[in-house]
């Protein structure tokens, strides 16, 4: 059975989905025993899911239609330095 | 004898008779492709129109073409077949061996060294032929008729090859080696030549016929709902035309072996990475008729391996585009490969048979010059040409090749035609760029910098220093991945002009001592605490806490969604050295985020 640390190590892969059968088959045992490593991933997962859905750092779509048009009449004048102070 | 199950058809099948009493025997190609005799019999009269029967061209002219092209596509069993057939019309060895090695130097007729140069061009570098070349053809005193022979000439040798590839058949003759060397490099690549090509489109003259007065294309327009102008273009030859028309039926449209929709997917990824503009279109159009969308249409033709398919549909096409775009690397495990996905022997013949098939027709249709009869999503222009060469150099073929310049995002699609157009000089086509990307640039931004007001400006700043180095973007990653790379670094020098952090590679004390803290189990569903907008406030905050090589990383996975691969190339690191700080950076969060959703904290949370 995988040690915490071997638990840890494959964590990474094991939370992308894109361990081998084997591997997972192995954090699976390990987590059932393990109350330690289970709060580990359960709270990593529940990490993952509320930085991916809730619009983190989300552009409103005024802002982006500014930069466009900011960003373009600045190419049409030519300038190419882009040092701002 | 071949890679696939042999059967008997007897002498007296009427394909072999035909062969034997031209050729003098029935080549081990033909009797390789048994299984399918009535791609035999298309094949046979192919053969008897082009090669046999008396044409524009002399014989010998079109065995030279048939071995120049052999010997370019390094195929030793067509180049033997044709060594021996150039020897029985008395052409000394000593001068075939010249005329390979270098055809200039063989004292031909300067016609017949312009169309050897021509139909090399047209098989090796077909994406550079434009109107100006057969302008050079006619120059050298040949006729429309000639010139479409020869192309028609050169377009069976590809069918030929490929066959032979594909089956694995052993020369009929003791086998001859190919000579080193040769005239690889004599085209010339006219850039300007080719742009105003599209003006004298078709290249060659053609007769106008209808529906109603040639029955090939009323068959055209009862199939497939329309008479394609590459038909048209060939009209100098109906004979011809109406023997494609033939094939077409027979290899295209059958739907007993492998199914019609499949084997549009392969016309489709080999034309596709053919650079054909005309038939990707076209097939794309065919494909909408039987019911696939064009958008799924482009992801198979441009990156079939994520498109979705089944895992056969996936190796039979990793199949045809192995066969036709590295033949050299392709061998008898290839037909394992599909034997194992439980393809027949048949069905393995006709996906060969068919993506020699595709080969002819590419390769005839870069001769001809024809406009698409569909409006083209994508056209493909010479300057794809060398990236092609270079993924194939670079080995495996669908995966390496497929996947960096087409993938749907990538060299062929969107962001690819408005770079094109903005390298022409079209400034305002830069916007739809700024419009595409703008968001992805500035979330990296301001994950990096922490404040609106840089983020703003260093948004522009990426997008001018985009545009000023428009003309270094290889196309060997994504745009994005590209534009992301300059975000990145725009967004440390921000940081380093405050002075917080000089770089990515920058090690941390933090590393070192890195363990979980934070234990207590966390609440069922911690999005139901706060809002949305809290729960975006949470985050961003505690992501502007870690330290900026763990924030990078999650910034570019975790929200703004990139894969693995992709995030490691914008970062300019190794992939496992990515995950491992993504990993870090994802725990880190995870420790400063817990005091927030822990549980017990389902009361507090709206105080």
């Amino acid at each position: 059975m995988f040690s915490c640390e071997e638990v840890l190590a494959t964590l990474g892969a094991y939370l992308d989905d894109e361990a081998t059968a084997d591997v997972r088959h192995q954090i699976e045992e390990h987590l059932t025993h393990c109350r330690t490593c289970e709060v580990m991933y359960d709270s990593a997962k529940k990490t993952l899911k509320i930085v991916t859905d809730n619009g983190v750092f989300e552009v409103p779509s005024a802002l982006s239609e500014s930069l466009v048009n900011r960003t373009m009449s600045r190419i049409r004048l030519g300038e190419t330095d882009h040092s701002p102070d | 004898m071949s890679f696939l199950k042999e059967i008997e058809l007897g002498e007296a099948f009427e394909p072999f008779v035909f062969f034997r009493n031209n050729l003098g025997l029935v080549p081990n190609l033909f009797r390789a492709q048994a299984l399918l005799p009535r791609v035999l019999e298309v094949e046979a009269e192919l053969t008897n129109l082009l090669l046999v029967q008396a044409g524009a061209l002399t014989a010998t002219q079109k065995q030279l073409i048939l071995l120049l092209i052999a010997a370019a596509r390094r195929n030793t069993y067509c180049f033997t077949m044709h060594w021996e057939a150039l020897r029985t019309m008395s052409v000394a060895e000593e001068q075939l061996r010249k005329i390979v090695i270098d055809h200039h130097d063989a004292e031909l007729s300067s016609a017949d060294v312009a169309l050897l140069d021509f139909c090399l061009k047209l098989s090796e570098h077909a994406i550079w032929i434009c109107s100006r070349d057969v302008v050079l053809l006619r120059e050298a005193g040949l006729s429309d008729e000639q010139i479409l022979e020869a192309e028609l000439v050169a377009s069976y040798e590809k069918f030929a090859c490929t066959l032979a590839t594909g089956l694995g058949v052993r020369p009929d003759f003791e086998s001859r080696k190919i000579p080193q060397a040769g005239p690889a490099d004599s085209f010339h690549a006219d850039v300007n030549a080719q742009l105003t090509s599209d003006q004298f489109r078709p290249y060659l003259r053609n007769v106008d016929l209808q529906p109603e007065n040639f029955p090939p294309f009323a068959f055209f327009k009862e199939k497939l709902g329309f008479v394609p102008d590459f038909f048209r273009a060939q009209t100098l030859r109906t004979d011809v035309v109406e023997s494609q028309a033939r094939a077409l039926e027979v290899v295209l449209l059958t739907h007993d072996v492998l199914p019609r929709v499949k084997k549009e997917f392969i016309f489709l990824v080999i034309s596709a990475a053919n650079l054909n503009t005309y038939c990707v279109a076209n097939h794309c159009g065919l494909l909408r008729g039987l019911g696939i969308p064009e958008d799924q249409a482009d992801q198979i033709a441009f990156n079939h391996i994520e498109a979705g398919l089944s895992a056969p549909d996936v190796a039979l096409l990793d199949f045809a585009l192995k066969l036709t775009q590295r033949p050299a690397g392709f061998s008898e495990p290839d037909i394992e490969s599909l034997r194992e996905h439980d393809f027949t022997d048949e069905q393995i013949l006709e996906a060969v048979v068919l993506s020699g098939f595709v080969e002819f027709i590419n390769m005839l249709n870069m001769g001809l010059g024809v406009l698409p009869d569909f409006k083209p999503r994508h056209i493909f222009k010479s300057e794809h040409f060398a990236k092609r060469e270079s993924l194939k150099l670079l080995g495996e073929i669908s995966l390496q090749y497929v996947n960096p310049s087409l993938a749907s995002d990538g060299l062929m699609g969107e962001d690819a035609r408005l770079i094109a157009r903005v390298r022409e000089g079209d400034v305002e086509a830069f916007e739809g760029l700024v419009r595409r990307h703008n968001v992805r640039v500035y979330r990296t931004l301001i994950g990096i910098t922490g404040s609106t007001d840089e983020a703003e400006d260093y948004t522009q700043n990426v997008f001018l220093k985009a545009f000023k180095n428009i003309g270094r973007f290889e196309g060997a990653s994504k745009f994005s991945t590209w534009l992301t790379r300059i975000a990145i670094n725009e967004g440390l020098e921000c940081l380093r002009k405050r002075q917080k952090l000089v770089s990515l590679d920058d090690s941390d004390p933090v590393e070192e001592e890195f363990s979980p803290r934070q234990l207590r189990a966390w609440v069922d569903d911690p999005e139901q605490l706060y809002s949305k907008k809290e729960i975006r406030e949470i985050v961003q905050k505690e992501m502007m806490g870690l330290p900026t090589k763990y924030r990078v990383a999650v910034l570019l996975r975790d929200i703004q969604q990139l894969s693995n691969d992709e995030a490691a190339a914008s970062l300019n690191l190794g992939l496992e050295a990515f995950k491992s700080r993504l990993l870090r950076g994802r725990l880190m969060l995870r420790e400063a985020l817990a005091p927030r959703f822990k549980k017990g904290m389902e009361g507090m949370a709206r105080v």
